[in-house]
């Protein structure tokens, strides 16, 4: 009853949510006259110091006066100066046919520009200048001029910081997204890989491009993602993480089901299985979709690298993964409940090491994983000069000195350092967001069932796993539900002349991607002689 | 109204029904009464199972898509059918209760041995009831990981177990007299291998629905290989002592010791009889509550998970006071209370299809 009440005070809060917001108005075209139109774009930029109007005549041969709109810092200058010496000329050979309208002749003849195309409706002409396009618009005429002459200052293609690699490209995608759709582009040199551009967000108007190659994409899924980003209601979208987490198939869940990356290499590598990339503007990072759990612990080089040492990488992933997240619960289990289990000279050992120590061992796990957490953030957000002081006193003050002070076992301390490493040493932060908020209720069941409570968290964390998807994919495949044929790029990475074949469950459109057989052999004994 | 919209794939199924099929045997292992014949026991109870499970391949093949509760009520009518149902219901539900404690007994001796049992139990049913909950696919996407697991597992301990290998354990063969043998035959087919009639909920949803009859036999031909080879590594390592053991197989493991290097596998062997042991509740709690909501014509049958996992824990602490009890009832008395579920209930029901006509429209078309 109390519940009716409340909402039926809160009904008009939501009702007028739910209202549209007010830029909804209609549709207003550009009028004939100049000074009219002046003063809509004046009194809608007014206050915005960044925007420059430019007042001139070009004469056809009356002179007719024309405006130029443009936002300082956004246009390339070469651009707009060469429209403007281009119409100031007053020596114009061309001269204009009675009847043709004087924007088709400028079009036509007169400005030097590649990309320019005429525009009636207002409002757009405002979205163009706000994206650094150059308008033009001219006394007596219906339509006005968008000349393309976006540039602006940017960062160059530098190396990614956030996935370094040892051997392969060192280019990573930067803030604007043309320039990383022409890395993806040289890289894919074929008409099918497809860009499909949209925009999102009601002020930011951010660009999201949806990248993929026919025939290999399964056209379901693309039609999955441009359904889900064209759900998006929203005003802003400043980084990509925005997109994601409207996108995912199961928010409430600890892992990620979609796969973040800045590396160009990592994109096209994705795209050739039968992925979607999206793209997005003013950050890094592009997003992949479908994703699988197992390709968190891959990195590009893997496929680089020669197979056995890739392999062998692929396995050591697995254990570290394994032993991020159980290793303090285990610890915990086997000193508190199993003792029985170790051997009795380590058992002897760890007992002695533990003698002087106040806490139980779940306590000594908790303050150590804590100061571990803590060291970790304050070494990511400061500069790097002082990041090295936290690290001095990290491991001086809070490792050495609580040994010392008989506040935590060496024994421990191992442990949490060895943790740490671990989840270090996975290549996606995505995959050890996860491990890492999940290793605390672990410890918990480990401090208080033991082995038994670890299995059942384990068991938990596995019916999680198999139970979610990623577009539609199940995040466990290809080991839930098994596919044999996919294990040559999974547990271990089989070398390049024999994968013939996609994933199973991702590009199944095309599967086949390259011949059979084409295992290097020496030349047969005929073929060797001159 | 489909109460499971999940389609599941052969090679899951046959998986599933692999670590099914092993499950409860990994620790109570079947026939050490009968010594170093055990695994012929064994084997004779596989051979009348795999004859036994031909009634529900027809059964299932009569019926296509159709689980055991759809039938019953097809050929019986709302009635009858209804308390044949129930009589279904009862035995998987009492098995699932039987399969916990067994499993959650092992744990609380072996493993934790000072924890209430209240605790061991109700925090192993919540794994169960979680995956139940999620649905058939998932159950056979977990399953299929864990049986995966299972089998690496039992590839690693043959390897490991090898030197101590006794061929002479085997010897004298056969000289159990023949009605001793059958009896332990009989018993083995009904357990474990009959307990497989809960499929009957299961296989209705393989996206495959010709494939049924493969299914049912290479998932009850390679859960029979395990089991056998489970049986027979035991008799290999442990010999006659095997009986003096609560956990014999736990046991094997325990002693194995190469050099001082590989020792301590027992860890392992835990955490597998965990996992297994989940397998087979969760599948058995997920028939019953599809099938308490089926018979009930409820909408989703979801809801009923939760009070039917509390149930089957209640009873399954009841069920025993003992280990040994459990032993017992297991060994002497399990097998012909079973039989009439396992293999009775089937065979009525097609008995009954048979002499109504049925499904008498679906073959005209």
């Amino acid at each position: 009853m109390v519940f009716n009440k409340l909402k039926e005070k809160f009904k008009g809060l939501w009702a007028d949510k739910k209202t549209p917001p007010p830029n909804q108005e209609e549709k207003k075209l550009l009028s004939r006259s100049l000074g009219k139109n002046e003063k809509y774009f004046r009194d809608t930029f007014n206050r915005c110091s960044d925007v420059i109007f430019r007042k001139f005549e070009v004469s056809v041969p009356d002179p007719v006066p024309v405006l130029m709109v443009y936002l300082d810092g956004l246009s390339s200058f070469i651009v707009g100066e060469s429209v403007v010496r281009s119409l100031m000329n007053r020596y114009l050979k061309e001269k204009r046919r009675g009847d043709e309208p004087l924007a088709e002749h400028a079009r036509d003849h007169l400005i030097s520009v590649p990309e320019i195309k005429p525009e009636k409706d207002l409002g757009k002409l405002v979205d163009f200048v706000l994206s650094g396009d150059i308008i033009l618009i001219m006394d007596g005429e219906p339509e006005g001029l968008v000349i393309s002459s976006r540039g602006w200052e940017a960062r160059s293609v530098s190396e990614p910081e956030a996935e370094p690699l040892v051997r392969g490209p060192r280019d990573g995608f930067t803030e604007n997204i043309r320039t990383n759709t022409s890395l993806i582009r040289r890289r894919l040199k074929t008409s099918r890989l497809k860009l499909e551009s949209l925009e999102i967000g009601s002020i930011t108007k951010t660009a999201v491009i949806i990248t993929y190659i026919d025939g290999i994409v399964n056209e379901k899924l693309v039609a999955e993602v441009r359904e889900r980003l064209a759900r998006i209601k929203t005003d802003s979208i400043l980084e990509s993480g925005y997109l994601e987490q409207f996108i995912e198939d199961n928010p409430w869940s600890l892992f990620s089901q979609v796969d973040v990356t800045e590396r160009p290499d990592k994109v096209c590598g994705n795209l050739l299985e039968g992925r979607v990339a999206v793209l997005v503007d003013n950050t890094p990072f592009a997003l992949i979709v479908p994703v699988l759990f197992l390709q968190f612990l891959q990195t590009p080089e893997d496929y680089y690298m020669r197979p056995f040492q890739a392999s062998f990488l692929r396995a050591l992933r697995l254990v570290t993964l394994n032993i991020a997240l159980l290793l303090p619960s285990f610890y915990i289990a086997i000193t508190t409940f199993h003792q029985e289990m170790l051997p009795t000279s380590l058992l002897l050992s760890i007992a002695q090491a533990r003698s002087g120590v106040p806490f139980p061992a779940l306590v000594e796990a908790l303050l150590m994983e804590m100061a571990f957490e803590i060291v970790r953030e304050a070494g990511i957000r400061l500069p790097s000069p002082m990041g090295q002081a936290v690290s001095i006193v990290a491991s001086l003050v809070v490792g050495q000195a609580a040994v010392s002070a008989g506040l935590v076992s060496p024994a421990m301390l191992i442990v949490v350092a060895l943790t740490a490493m671990a989840s270090f040493s996975l290549p996606s932060s995505h995959a050890t967001e996860a491990i890492r908020l999940l290793r605390f209720p672990i410890m918990f069941l480990a401090a208080t069932l033991g082995l038994f409570g670890v299995m059942a968290g384990l068991l938990v964390i596995l019916i999680h796993l198999c139970s979610l998807r990623s577009f539609g994919v199940p995040y466990l495949s290809p080991i839930a539900p098994l596919t044999l044929r996919d294990w040559k790029d999974v547990p271990v990475r089989a070398p390049w002349w024999a994968m013939f074949t996609r994933p199973r469950l991702i590009g199944y459109k095309e599967p086949q991607r390259q011949e059979f057989f084409q295992m290097p052999r020496p030349p047969k004994r005929r073929e060797r002689k001159p | 109204m489909k109460l499971e919209k999940g389609r599941i794939g052969l090679k899951g199924t046959v998986l599933i029904m692999i670590g099914y099929i092993y499950g409860s045997t990994a620790i109570l292992s079947p026939g050490v009464g009968v010594g170093q014949d055990a695994w012929v026991a064994q084997t004779i109870g596989l051979g009348l199972a795999l004859i036994v499970v031909w009634v529900n391949t027809l059964l299932l093949a009569r019926f296509p898509g159709q689980t055991f509760i759809e039938i019953n009520e097809r050929v019986f009518g709302p009635y009858a059918g209804k308390f044949i149902s129930l009589l279904f219901l009862w035995y998987i539900f009492h098995l699932g209760s039987i399969v916990l404690i067994d499993h959650l007994d092992f744990v609380r001796l072996m493993i934790i041995p000072l924890t209430p049992a209240e605790v061991v139990v109700f925090l192993g049913i919540l794994p169960c009831i979680y995956a139940a909950y999620k649905g058939l696919e998932v159950i056979v996407r977990t399953g299929q990981v864990l049986v995966v697991f299972t089998l690496l597992y039992f590839g690693l301990i043959t390897l490991f177990q090898v030197q101590s290998y006794d061929f002479a354990n085997f010897k004298p063969f056969l000289v159990t007299p023949f009605p001793k043998l059958a009896w332990a035959g009989l018993t083995a087919a009904s357990f474990p291998y009959l307990e497989t009639v809960v499929f009957l909920m299961i296989l209705p949803f393989l996206n495959q629905q010709n494939k049924v009859r493969v299914a049912v036999y290479l998932g009850l031909f390679f859960g029979g290989l395990v089991v056998i080879w489970s049986i027979m590594r035991l008799i290999l390592v442990l010999g006659d002592t095997a009986v003096n053991y609560v956990y014999p197989s736990y046991y094997a493991v325990r002693i194995i010791n190469i050099a001082e290097l590989l020792n301590r596998f027992e860890i392992l062997a835990a955490m597998n009889y965990i996992m297994i042991g989940f397998l087979k509740v969760t599948v058995l709690l997920y028939a019953a509550g599809l099938g308490w909501a089926q018979l009930c014509k409820c909408q989703d049958y979801r809801p009923l998970l939760l009070p039917l996992g509390a149930l089957m824990a209640l009873v399954s602490l009841n069920n025993f006071e003992h280990v040994v009890g459990n032993f017992e009832f297991t060994t002497q008395v399990y097998s012909i209370y079973a039989l009439p579920f396992s293999a009775g209930l089937p065979f009525l029901v097609l008995v009954g299809a048979w002499v109504r006509g049925l499904p008498g429209k679906v073959k005209n078309k």
